[in-house]
């Protein structure tokens, strides 16, 4: 139980990250804590080819603990009167300025911040993903440069669902990688993608036989290295 | 060109009318002011975009630009008030659909693209023609802004002025769907209507307003406005 709920490897010169909380590796806050401290403090400073993020089990991950993250998000708001009017462009959303609580903001803010870290790395980024991979599940994936599906892989945005948005960088970068049009129709819809759809939808790279994820991954982190001389 | 702006139940309808092909006279193709009370109902859940008759909009009428061109002037203002028309359209807060059979041409594509979505006939005709004209586009469709075109394809199209087939344009990112020609309304409608039946107004308006901080701001800031949107929602969520 006290285990961490990432586990991060080093094989053959490259990064292996295990999301580590089975059986659904959920993002609960010390997952968040523990990946805030991989991400920035340890992942930059790897010399490696590259960096694998995989679940462990049968599943990548089914996302943030959506209840949790809600109720600590309103009851933070509730308790803790503040200015709040740090906007970050002045010019957009005025209604926006009077919410409060600067904490619940920087608390979310700080996951959301943690993903922009991983996709900023210099050497590639491979997710690779069997099973479900909802939500923040989904967001890490997208802040990879690439994704790895196999047969059984789910994807899905269901924020909507629970009358929420995606809060780690899911609007941003799910419309970058699918259009507008298809982005907004997998999060209204909250529908889950199997992995065929999800390939031609453009949000995986390619599907491979599940035996052969980890090695395929893999194999495309050195190939890529080789194409790209070890940069993003 | 007319352009009605047309309530049917929880969803608008903005109709191009200007039969046959729904040419366009004029960059300023709407009154803005009316397009953006009509987009800013709170009632309003979705709009679909078409053409009157068997055509969304063929583009602009030839003869009528001719003319505009003696006064380069008024025309680039013209230019440039027509795409803050378009902006309205893809910075609107309830989700738009494009729903396209005929000819698609031109402006027309520009307006189709400033669409959240677009739904094909599979008989639909897609292109920029200006090229075999000596013209570019000139409503964005040389810019793209935030659509999904193959920038390839858009080369492809913008060089050749060739005009595409529905299926074709799908693969290039020019449509989203592609349907039996009767089917396009009724198709575009299902969308909005599974889009929104379970979902507050509130969410929907959080949500687009988060995709547009993505495509009109700096990466930061759009991030960091979507934690706000997040929270947001969530406040809305627990009334």
């Amino acid at each position: 139980m006290n285990a961490l709920p990432i586990c991060l490897e080093l094989e053959d010169g490259i990064a292996h990250m295990i999301l580590d909380a089975p059986p659904r590796n959920v993002m609960d806050g010390r997952f968040f804590d523990a990946l805030g401290t991989i991400a920035r403090e340890v992942l930059p400073g790897l010399d490696v080819k590259g960096l694998v993020i995989r679940g462990r089990g049968r599943h990548f991950s089914a996302g943030a603990d959506v209840a949790a993250l809600r109720k600590r998000a309103c009851h933070r708001i509730d308790v803790l009167p503040g200015s709040g009017n740090d906007d970050a462009s002045g010019q957009v959303l005025p209604e926006l300025r009077s919410l409060p609580d600067p904490v619940a903001l920087s608390d979310l803010h700080r996951n959301a911040v943690v993903f922009t870290a991983i996709e900023q790395l210099r050497y590639p980024t491979v997710a690779a993903v069997d099973g479900a991979c909802l939500g923040s599940g989904l967001e890490l994936a997208l802040a990879c440069r690439w994704r790895l599906a196999t047969p059984s892989t789910l994807m899905a945005a269901p924020e909507a669902a629970f009358g929420l948005i995606p809060g780690c960088g899911g609007t941003v970068r799910l419309p970058q990688r699918v259009g507008l049009g298809a982005a907004l129709d997998l999060l209204l819809t909250a529908r889950f993608v199997d992995a065929t759809e999800a390939l031609e939808l453009g949000l995986v790279d390619a599907i491979v036989p599940r035996g052969e994820l980890a090695q395929a991954a893999v194999r495309l982190v050195l190939r890529l290295a080789e194409v790209t001389g070890g940069r993003a | 060109m007319k352009v009605h702006l047309l309530r049917d139940g929880d969803f608008g309808r903005i109709v191009l009318d200007r039969p046959p092909a729904n040419t366009i006279l004029q960059p300023v193709f709407a009154d803005s002011g009316q397009l953006s009370s009509f987009l800013a109902d709170p009632d309003l859940r979705g709009v679909i975009v078409s053409g009157a008759g068997r055509h969304f909009c063929g583009g602009a009428d030839i003869e009528a630009l001719r003319l505009g061109l003696l006064d380069p002037d008024r025309l680039a203002a013209a230019l440039d008030s027509g795409k803050t028309l378009l902006r309205l359209l893809a910075d609107s807060t309830v989700p738009v659909v494009a729903a396209i059979r005929g000819q698609c041409l031109g402006a027309g594509l520009e307006i189709a693209l400033s669409c959240h979505l677009r739904v094909a006939a599979e008989s639909a005709l897609l292109g920029f023609p200006e090229s075999t004209l000596g013209l570019i586009p000139g409503l964005g469709g040389t810019v793209g802004d935030g659509d999904r075109v193959d920038r390839r394809a858009r080369t492809d199209l913008l060089l050749t002025g060739r005009m595409v087939g529905a299926e074709e344009a799908r693969s290039m990112g020019l449509v989203d769907r592609v349907v039996p020609a009767g089917d396009v309304n009724s198709a575009a409608e299902a969308l909005l209507r599974a889009w929104t039946k379970d979902r507050s107004p509130g969410l929907v308006r959080i949500l687009l307003e988060a995709m547009r901080n993505a495509r009109r701001l700096p990466r930061e800031d759009a991030l960091r406005l979507e934690t706000r949107l997040f929270i947001q929602a969530a406040l809305e969520a627990k009334q």
